[in-house]
């Protein structure tokens, strides 16, 4: 079985914010009103957040890093599920099943990388919109929690081809689309327990740091930044 | 989308309640109307297009994702060699602009200060009845034209319906032109393209290569790949972003103060004698602009006027200096400033001192042998023409708006909005009614980008890249591609238009037939070549075959476009002639400080125009990085903002001379002292109050002299915080 | 037999339950109106979503789970306070006990009832029974209050039944039910019996589950991995401040129903001084706990508690924190240790202060911690809506017009426990002094 997990390259990641913009369509995620907003309920599952600054005054940088659910080994939002809504998946992806979560919020109370996000509304929307929206991905009900899955639809869409095709599931039949897009190429997927897969290998780069390690939730996401950039 | 449970429930329930209360099969027929769309549409089939984004220069290939001949979603072509399989906020969200809820679905008319739906026809009878009043008077001068696009292919068209019916005033405002003219304008010739191969240092005045270019996606991966083989970028600004944080020395500098950075680092090059010999011949007038810049440019004195530390000035010029190719960069962002074209004019001695090494030019550009005039990009005439004029005379007849919101893009905008209400007839092709075709008299809708035929031409790879821009679906609306009612309007306008053309479909496929002719280069469908394939295609060999031209050009709109790798570059080393224009005279700028401080207006990433913030999805992610939506905010050193005891996230006003508008607080500790960064492409009117300011509505009226653009960064403000209640981030 | 020819000694408790003045209907009314406004405000939440409140994205909980923990720390007065009272024998506690066990009972569905309106699906609940995940905090929890719900009940109702039987001896309105609920209790010796046998057993049990339940409460958040949760202290935390909360929230209600129904033959002096003893002595112990919790903290100086400690001590939420700290630890200690102010106004005003700042504690405890998340990405501020307002307050009148229809009802003093005591209290009281004292000192039998 395949453990997925991703690499993010600091060094090469520009904040163009593609994959925030690739994330918001291709999961149908709602546009909230300016009111919403300003209660601070703006829905991403993949944000660009500033984690520190580095370097000395005449030259000072954000270290800005791309951050999404990063599929912890040890999930501490599974383990307070009460109605086991959100649940690790042998693949290692933590996954969501909207018509089960009864809404109590207790995972995002638990998420120490704050990633979840809650339906307060059924926001206005241009009707319009729901003509582009993906059909490989439901639209979450109001009241309701959601989280970046990988895109698992993706996955279950390439495992229906391979299976159709009579062969395996390659690695690079599946991507997640904030991976996809990104214009430098700062993304690299695939599967951690592959020792040879590419990111199996930057997994080992010196470079690697995951957030939070001291909680020992195990992020399949991680992340690579050389200093004195 | 199939039927889910929950639409199946609802729609039993309604058939249910409908026998119980009306009884009978009619109240089960009616099907309510939220569920017609799932019901009744067709069998969700997946099938994928190929075509180009068009909402900028680089002409990026994409994939878009149809179900049931509906575009739902686009991605990046991995086989094409500009984005390589990425593509940027832009491309994504070029989906959501198609069925965006305030695009203009027909032709409209201004009766009485309000717009009514025409026919086509109509439309286009009172455009081509008031155009020919005009003409018939032969007073062809008081038409303008002035058209936004990025197509080389509508350029081409504006350049030759201006030529057929003998309008002098067009004014093409495109980031390309705009860009290079400093170039024309100087040696009559513009490099094609950074060489990659061959340039070892990078020195960047203030351009986003990544974020706003002729290829932000092919940047993006080519500067990584520049700084992964050890070569070093510098690059100066006044903020921080995205493009620059990617270079490995940033010089903090006012932009209106980049020409005299330049000449600073020329005057280093020309007392080491370190200059290529050859600059010598390349500039006229070499020794007096020699003496020009040794007797001023001394960096101590460069130091006071730009504060740039001596230092650093010699630092960098000792890096130019040992580079065996290296490149200094300017682009159209360097116009917004007041000494904008000037600012060019050195950079580009700077660069005749290193003969320009760092640039390359295809060799036998398919692109300059189809569109012949090289310098069409520009158009004629410039918008401070236009400004003139509209101030002065005021005799303009007709203005035609294609594709630009200048009135947005504007400083001083209550002026040009008086002037312009002044015009007695003004056409627009705007999509949408925004804060120029309000003024309309007449708009005829342009397609959207995925309803068009176009083709892009890109070399900033070095490679000759040809993206076409098929149309993936049918027209939504009944809008008409402005291209078609240019060439009607040559047809029927233009006495001397020898255009063979009946429309633009007509005249691409015509392009397309040279390229067949040609037959050099390949179809988008491979990236990757041996070097023995690559010397085969070189001398001719080719595994292309196609029976007819329509077999290509089919194979063409499949492959999503055409490239040649196997052509060659040439150096760039052209003369130059800057006799009349240069040494120009600088304006002085004060230097912001801790007390005085200066409005930073600076353009977000991918938004050249102002018009991301159209997009429902990219004006809620406007400001993501910062966690503010819908509002304006201001990034603000955080020393800076205690001094004037503001809080991260808090509420202010930020004054100008012009009046104040609110912002929030955000701290950001790579923000220069004394400057106030707001960023630019909020405040749209269409959008009512939903969403931010535009900072230009508040910027003093500085512009740069010849290009006529506004200046971004030379407004002196303050700030004052507004309440203490904060802001959610 | 009518009730107006019967005259009892306790006729004063029996009052409030045939007779009800015009303040009582106005009261009722307004109250009423408040809530059936909440109850409107539920229904426009349910139709368009929990975004009708003041949470957002990391303030995901607000006013519900804030009131859902202080209105169970209120259910601790009762049934804890009276249990143990019982098991202590304290003489003093006999025209106690019913308010306490009262006020658990209302409350507890008061409170009960929050997680469900804070549910984002509350169409949904049933999922706790079909798939409900034992491992969650959240089904302890549930599985505690259901417990502590059907013992105190229970608890409640037992004391109750010879005052039922004593009702419906009497004749009048709902004779039926009170021949139903009265089991035909004839207060025979064995029945007698039987009923203190079942009591004693049930407050012995009833202990342990009402400190589990706000065990289980604190473990909600202790459970997490949030700083400023994340604390082994939580558990017996919360429960003092629960009983805290209870004493405080019962002397109210005793004092409030002794000024309307005249118990002040019942309710003297002397209980309320005690009571206040009682307060004053969990005011001290609330204190060193927090004193405590936030000592560990601060010297560890762990830079993410440290940004919930500053939260609270000097940022956005100093205010309410200090104001918590004036209400539960300095005007009790100030108005309680003094002789001249430890009277039954100042009890009140102590105890009106100490019900406000275990609120306040809680809404301190729930929302930093939320809003100030490890990865300080997204801080949030939460304001809670008008609609979080009007819930609370008609959770508030709820058991305000619960504790008015009970006393409609049923008698708020246990009368047989008042003539009980009447009659055996100096004998049993003078039996067992006389087993600790020397029998020098003995004292003389009376009966």
């Amino acid at each position: 079985m395949a453990k997925y997990g991703m690499a993010i390259d600091l060094n090469k990641c520009n904040q163009c914010g593609a994959c925030v913009t690739a994330c918001k369509v291709e999961n149908n995620l709602q546009i909230v009103s300016k009111e919403s907003a300003a209660k601070g309920r703006v829905m991403q599952w993949m944000r660009l957040t500033n984690l520190s600054y580095e370097g000395n005054d005449p030259d000072v940088r954000p270290v800005t890093i791309p951050s999404l659910c990063v599929q912890c080994d040890d999930p501490p939002c599974t383990k307070v599920c009460p109605v086991r809504a959100t649940y690790k998946r042998d693949d290692g992806i933590v996954a969501q099943i909207y018509p089960q979560c009864i809404g109590c919020r207790y995972c995002m109370a638990n998420c120490p990388y704050n990633v979840k996000v809650f339906n307060w509304f059924k926001e206005d929307q241009p009707v319009e919109y729901e003509k582009c929206y993906n059909k490989d991905v439901a639209v979450r009900m109001k009241g309701v929690v959601e989280k970046c899955t990988f895109c698992i639809h993706r996955l279950q869409k390439a495992k229906e081809q391979a299976a159709a095709e009579h062969r395996k599931l390659n690695e690079e039949d599946y991507i997640p689309a904030c991976a996809q897009v990104c214009p430098s190429h700062a993304f690299t997927f695939g599967d951690l327990d592959d020792p040879n897969s590419a990111v199996s290998k930057l997994k080992r780069d010196y470079r690697k740091f995951v957030l939070q390690e001291e909680l020992g939730t195990l992020p399949k996401v991680f992340y690579l930044n050389a200093k004195s950039m | 989308m199939e039927i889910n449970r929950r639409d199946f429930v609802k729609l039993i329930g309604t058939a249910v309640a409908g026998i119980a209360v009306g009884g009978g099969a009619a109240a089960i027929m009616k099907i309510p109307k939220s569920l017609e769309h799932v019901l009744f549409s067709g069998p969700k089939k997946e099938t994928w297009k190929l075509t180009a984004c068009g909402r900028c220069p680089g002409g990026c290939s994409l994939r878009v994702r149809l179900i049931d001949k509906f575009p739902i979603q686009a991605f990046g072509n991995p086989l094409s060699p500009i984005n390589d399989g990425g593509i940027c906020s832009m491309g994504l969200t070029s989906i959501s602009d198609l069925y965006h809820p305030s695009r203009i679905t027909g032709p409209l008319k201004k009766v009485n200060g309000k717009f009514v739906s025409i026919s086509y026809n109509e439309a286009y009878n009172i455009l081509s009845e008031n155009l020919k009043n005009v003409i018939k008077e032969n007073r062809q001068d008081d038409i303008f034209i002035i058209a936004q696009t990025d197509s080389a292919v509508r350029t081409d068209l504006f350049n030759k319906f201006s030529k057929a019916a003998g309008i002098k005033n067009l004014i093409i405002d495109n980031y390309e032109g705009n860009s290079l003219n400093p170039y024309y304008d100087a040696a009559g010739d513009a490099p094609g393209f950074i060489d990659f191969e061959k340039c070892d240092y990078i020195l960047n005045f203030g351009s986003r290569l990544s974020e706003m270019s002729q290829s932000p996606l092919y940047f993006s991966r080519s500067l990584i790949d520049f700084r992964e083989k050890g070569y070093k970028i510098t690059a100066a600004g006044s903020k921080l972003t995205g493009g620059i944080f990617k270079s490995d020395e940033w010089v903090r500098i006012q932009p209106a103060q980049f020409g005299e950075l330049a000449l600073g680092i020329a005057y280093v090059l020309l007392k080491d004698e370190q200059y290529d010999k050859n600059a010598e011949k390349l500039i006229t007038g070499f020794d007096s602009i020699k003496k020009y810049i040794l007797d001023n440019y001394y960096p101590d004195n460069v130091e006071k006027s730009t504060g740039v530390p001596s230092e650093t000035i010699v630092q960098i010029g000792r890096k130019f200096e040992k580079a065996k190719a290296p490149a200094a960069y300017f682009d159209e962002t360097i116009l917004y400033s007041s000494n904008g074209t000037l600012n060019a004019q050195a950079i580009i001695i700077l660069n005749a001192l290193k003969s320009f090494k760092g640039f390359g030019k295809v060799k036998d550009s398919f692109y300059s042998s189809i569109i012949n005039n090289a310098n069409a990009a520009s158009g004629n005439a410039a918008f401070n023409t236009f400004k003139n004029t509209i101030a002065n005379k005021n005799s303009i007849k007709v203005l035609m708006i294609s594709g630009s919101n200048f009135i947005f893009n504007n400083t001083d905008q209550e002026k040009l909005k008086k002037e312009i209400s002044s015009i007695p007839f003004i056409v627009s092709f705007s999509s949408f009614i925004d804060e120029t075709s309000t003024y309309a008299n007449l708009i005829i809708p342009d397609h959207n980008d995925l309803e068009k035929l176009d083709l892009n031409f890109n070399e900033s790879t070095g490679k000759s890249v040809i993206t076409v821009q098929q149309p993936v679906v049918d027209p939504f609306y009944k809008t008409t591609d402005t291209g078609d009612v240019i060439i009607s309007l040559m047809k029927d306008l233009g006495a001397k238009s020898d255009f063979p053309y009946t429309g633009v479909a007509d005249y691409v496929k015509s392009i397309a037939k040279k390229l067949y002719d040609n037959r050099t280069g390949t179809l988008m469908t491979e990236n990757k070549f041996t070097e023995i394939e690559k010397g085969l295609r070189k001398i001719g060999w080719t595994s292309d075959q196609y029976s007819s031209f329509d077999d290509f050009w089919d194979s063409l709109l499949e492959a999503g476009g055409w490239w040649n790798p196997f052509g060659d570059k040439d150096a760039f080393a052209p003369k130059i002639n800057l006799a009349g224009k240069f040494p120009g005279k600088f304006e002085t700028i004060e230097m912001p400080s801790k007390n005085k401080l200066t409005l930073n207006i600076f353009m977000k990433n991918l938004d050249y125009r102002g018009s991301m913030s159209l997009n429902p999805v990219l004006v809620e992610q406007f400001g993501h990085l910062w966690s503010v939506f819908y509002l304006t905010w201001v990034e603000i050193n955080p020393e800076t903002a205690r001094r004037f005891s503001l809080d991260d996230r808090s509420s202010a006003f930020i004054k100008t001379s012009k009046g104040k508008f609110p912002v929030v607080v955000v701290y950001n500790s790579s923000v220069l002292a004394g400057n106030l960064d707001v960023p630019f492409g909020l405040g749209h009117d269409i959008l009512g109050d939903k969403a931010g300011i535009n900072p230009l509505m508040f910027t003093e009226n500085i512009f740069d002299k010849v290009s006529g653009k506004p200046s971004l960064t030379e407004t002196k403000a303050e700030i004052v915080s507004s309440s203490s209640r904060s802001i959610n981030g | 037999m009518n009730n107006s020819q019967m005259v009892d000694e306790d006729e004063v408790l029996f009052k409030p339950i045939y007779h009800s003045g015009k303040g009582f209907y106005i009261l009722a009314a307004a109250l009423l109106t408040v809530f059936l406004f909440g109850v409107i405000m539920y229904v426009r939440q349910l139709v368009y979503g929990l975004g009708v409140t003041g949470m957002n994205q990391p303030v995901t909980w607000g006013f519900y789970i804030i009131s859902f923990v202080f209105f169970i720390g209120i259910s601790h007065a009762g049934t804890l306070i009276s249990a143990i009272l019982r098991l202590s024998k304290a003489e003093w506690r006999r025209p106690i006990t019913r308010m306490a066990e009262v006020i658990t009972g209302i409350v507890l569905v008061i409170g009960g009832l929050h997680p469900i309106i804070d549910l984002g699906r509350p169409d949904r609940i049933m999922h706790i029974f079909e798939r409900g995940r034992l491992q969650s905090p959240l089904l302890w929890d549930m599985t505690s209050i259901t417990a502590y719900f059907t013992a105190s009940t229970i608890y409640l109702y037992l004391p109750l039944i010879p005052d039922i039987a004593l009702l419906r001896d009497r004749g009048g309105r709902f004779n039926k039910l009170y021949t139903i609920l009265s089991w035909g209790y004839q207060g025979t010796e064995k029945q007698k019996h039987v009923l203190e046998k079942a009591i004693s057993i049930l407050m012995v049990m009833v202990i342990p589950i009402a400190i589990s339940v706000h065990t289980v409460i604190s473990w909600i958040f202790s459970m997490t991995l949030q700083p400023g949760w994340h604390s082994t202290i939580f558990g017996p935390y919360f429960v003092v401040g629960a009983i805290f909360s209870g004493i405080a929230a019962l002397i109210i209600v005793m004092i409030v129903f002794r000024k309307a129904y005249h118990f002040e033959d019942y309710l003297k002096d002397i209980h309320f001084n005690y009571l206040g003893t009682l307060l004053l002595v969990m005011s001290l112990l609330w204190f060193y706990f927090t004193f405590a919790e936030y000592l560990t903290t601060f010297y560890g100086h762990e830079p993410v508690e440290m940004r919930v400690f500053l939260y609270k001590f000097i940022g956005g939420y100093a205010p309410w924190f200090w104001l918590m700290v004036v209400c539960n630890f300095l005007i009790p200690l100030i108005i309680l240790s003094n002789s001249k102010t430890k009277t039954i106004t100042g009890i009140l005003v102590a105890s009106i202060s100490v019900s406000v700042g275990m609120w306040l504690e809680r809404l301190i405890i729930v929302v930093p911690s939320l809003a100030n998340p490890r990865l300080p990405f997204q801080t949030g501020i939460y304001i809670p809506s008008l609609t979080e307002f009007s819930i609370f307050a008609a959770a508030a009148s709820a058991f305000i017009l619960g504790f008015m229809a009970f006393s409609k009802v049923f008698p708020l003093i246990s009368i047989w426990e008042i003539k009980e005591g009447r009659e055996e209290s100096v004998r049993l009281v003078s039996d067992r002094l006389n087993q600790y004292l020397p029998s020098k000192g003995h004292i003389k039998k009376i009966v």
